[in-house]
């Protein structure tokens, strides 16, 4: 991790996260509110090597359901994307036990709606869904379809566990994910939520869901230049903060040189999850824990 | 209510995160989205009260507008005083080249009426379905520029702490915002558009955004799994008899809607208690039959849908009416000229 002078703009915002951490172990996505599985992730990588990071592990620890997946927070019963941040860190905590390995199976075996039979039925009689069912990708919870942001993230902890099990399903489920995602992209160059038209309209991509796409590509034998420069345009003109911390990690994970953050200062509304993907987003910084290959 | 949901109230009223008293709306709410579902759900009959709606010329997004929506509020009867009023905004994506969300000036003008009417709080909150940043939004909307102290009074209602609410037969359990399920009055201030799943987007559909991405993901896609017309009748039976709406049609939205549409002025502010009565307006003043919109009929039990059971105050709807371009599939809701 690079220095992080008190004043710096990495400095900042650890500080930040390190104060506004709730006495429980995890964060809220604002200070003072009821933790959440999202911004705790974020803020614990952010923090890794920390004591603050191994408090947050054991919170996230007690969120794991029997079926292995974890909830987006403590009084929520609902399975959820946030298994794939869990697997993650779990790798990057070097942690392989039951944990890591029944949040692994889980997202083995979670598939969007749209690879169901009846989905897959409507498309053998040639019913248009907008989706290849062979592409199975990943939901924000079961049952429903998938989205870009959830696929990101389930292909990193895949990809990182790629490196130390030979599962053939891993790579299985990683080609099926990254092809869910490449078949999306948008007519502009970059990525919208999660499909590239609706009723024969094609839609715009956005910015955040561009970056994330590019996260998930990571690693890909996929050639990604095209997608890459218009990351970085994107990032070159003016974006929202959520939107610039996604494609300066994304690109940061592909190689690419990144300016300078748009936003010196800290988010004024105290938005924790943009602290910390801004923090991870630096240069040499705690991004690397997502890094699936070789690109630097 | 399951004693499930009331168990994880419980907790989080121990951990000092909800306190008891602030319990209560949140338990009500969901009591009476269950009662209510349950007995109007077997009777199958409408409502034996007529609703008001009332009809505003507002021919721009000028300085008259507090003026413009307080005569309706008045009108239509609304006292607030000391309630906890929650503003609730369509805001869900920004393109500068048409008209997605309510305008900045309509939520403006609301949030200062709402204070001057005398309630006790009010607060403006949205959960956007497409977009991950709801304060970019809020920026590029001009919310955040041109609402003073928008960052105080603002809730991100994706990333809200939640309750579970044994809400409905459509919805099941949903876990569903605190700011939202805490407030007295919600006031759906909705926009004027076609939609191009359900027909049209009025004040009923805008509650889409108080489902929280956190737990359900953009664009709340769980709701188009349960299906459009039932998650919108479920959200009203939850929120529907705490609301009150104001629809935005001094621009709205034809064709290609909520996102991709063309801007369509029709100089008007709808509003009323009964937000089936507001929205089956809406319909008549954009020229479609809200008797043929899905949602609007299913949502029969919860308010007035029939021209005779509605008593349009202010403008009268013939006055205003400005047809809305609707997509080929949805030619069938135009009503005759």
């Amino acid at each position: 991790m690079p220095p992080a002078g008190a004043n710096s703009f990495l400095g900042t915002r650890l500080d930040f996260l390190a104060r506004t951490q709730n006495p429980d172990g995890g964060w809220g996505y604002f200070p003072g509110k009821q933790s959440w599985m999202e911004p705790t992730a974020w803020a614990a990588i952010a923090l890794r090597g920390r004591p603050e990071a191994d408090l947050a592990w054991a919170w996230m620890l007690g969120l794991q359901t029997a079926d292995g997946s974890w909830r987006p927070g403590p009084n929520i019963r609902v399975s959820s994307w946030v298994t794939a941040l869990s697997v993650t860190i779990s790798h990057s905590r070097n942690e392989f036990g039951e944990p890591y390995k029944r949040g692994l199976h889980w997202l083995l075996e979670t598939y969007d709606a749209e690879s169901s039979l009846k989905v897959r039925a409507l498309n053998a009689v040639g019913v248009d869904t907008g989706r290849n069912p062979d592409h199975k990708a990943w939901p924000w919870k079961p049952g429903n379809s998938a989205w870009i942001e959830p696929t990101a993230h389930a292909l990193t902890a895949l990809k990182l566990a790629r490196k130390r099990l030979t599962l053939p399903e891993i790579g299985t489920r990683i080609a099926m994910g990254e092809a869910a995602i490449l078949d999306q992209r948008c007519s502009d160059g970059g990525w919208n939520y999660g499909t590239n038209h609706s009723l024969g309209v094609a839609l715009p991509s956005y910015p955040e869901t561009t970056g994330l796409a590019l996260l998930g590509l990571e690693d890909t034998r996929t050639d990604l230049s095209k997608p890459l420069e218009f990351a970085q345009r994107l990032l070159a003109e003016r974006q929202g903060r959520v939107a610039s911390a996604w494609l300066t990690i994304a690109l940061r994970l592909h190689g690419k040189t990144v300016a300078e953050s748009h936003y010196p200062e800290l988010a004024s509304n105290g938005d924790v999850l943009v602290t910390a993907l801004e923090a991870m987003g630096v240069a040499g910084g705690a991004y690397q824990v997502l890094k699936t290959g070789d690109s630097q | 209510m399951s004693d499930d949901v009331q168990k994880t109230d419980g907790a989080l009223a121990e951990d000092g995160l909800i306190s008891r008293r602030s319990l209560l709306p949140i338990l009500g709410a969901g009591a009476l989205a269950g009662w209510g579902g349950l007995k109007l759900e077997k009777a199958g009959r409408r409502p034996d009260w007529l609703s008001s709606v009332a009809i505003v010329k507002a021919p721009g997004y000028s300085a008259e507008l507090a003026q413009r929506i307080l005569e309706g509020v008045k009108t239509c009867g609304l006292d607030v005083r000391g309630k906890k009023v929650l503003l609730k905004p369509n805001m869900v994506e920004f393109d500068k080249n048409t008209c997605i969300n309510t305008d900045v000036s309509v939520v403006a003008a609301a949030y200062e009426v709402f204070r001057q009417l005398g309630a006790s709080e009010v607060r403006i909150g949205e959960g956007p379905g497409h977009r991950r940043d709801t304060y970019d939004l809020a920026e590029l909307a001009r919310y955040r520029g041109e609402i003073s102290k928008f960052d105080q009074i603002f809730t991100d209602l994706n990333r809200d702490d939640v309750t579970p609410i044994e809400g409905t037969a459509e919805l099941g359990e949903i876990y569903l915002p605190n700011t939202a399920l805490r407030a007295d009055l919600v006031v759906s201030l909705a926009k004027m558009k076609t939609h191009h799943w359900a027909g049209a987007t009025l004040s009923m559909k805008n509650f889409f955004g108080v489902v929280p991405g956190s737990i359900y993901g953009w664009p709340k896609n769980h709701l188009h799994h349960i299906g459009i017309p039932a998650s919108i009748v479920g959200l009203n039976r939850i929120f529907g008899r705490r609301s009150f709406a104001i629809v935005d049609g001094i621009v709205g939205m034809e064709g290609n809607g909520p996102i991709q549409g063309t801007p369509k002025p029709a100089g008007v502010l709808v509003m009323g208690s009964d937000l089936l009565a507001v929205d089956a307006t809406c319909c008549r003043i954009m020229g479609l039959n809200p008797q043929q919109v899905e949602y609007l009929q299913l949502a029969g039990p919860l308010g007035n849908i029939e021209p005779e059971r509605i008593e349009q105050r202010g403008e009268r709807i013939a006055s205003v009416r400005t047809d809305f371009r609707v997509i080929d599939h949805f030619g069938y809701l135009r009503l005759e000229a």
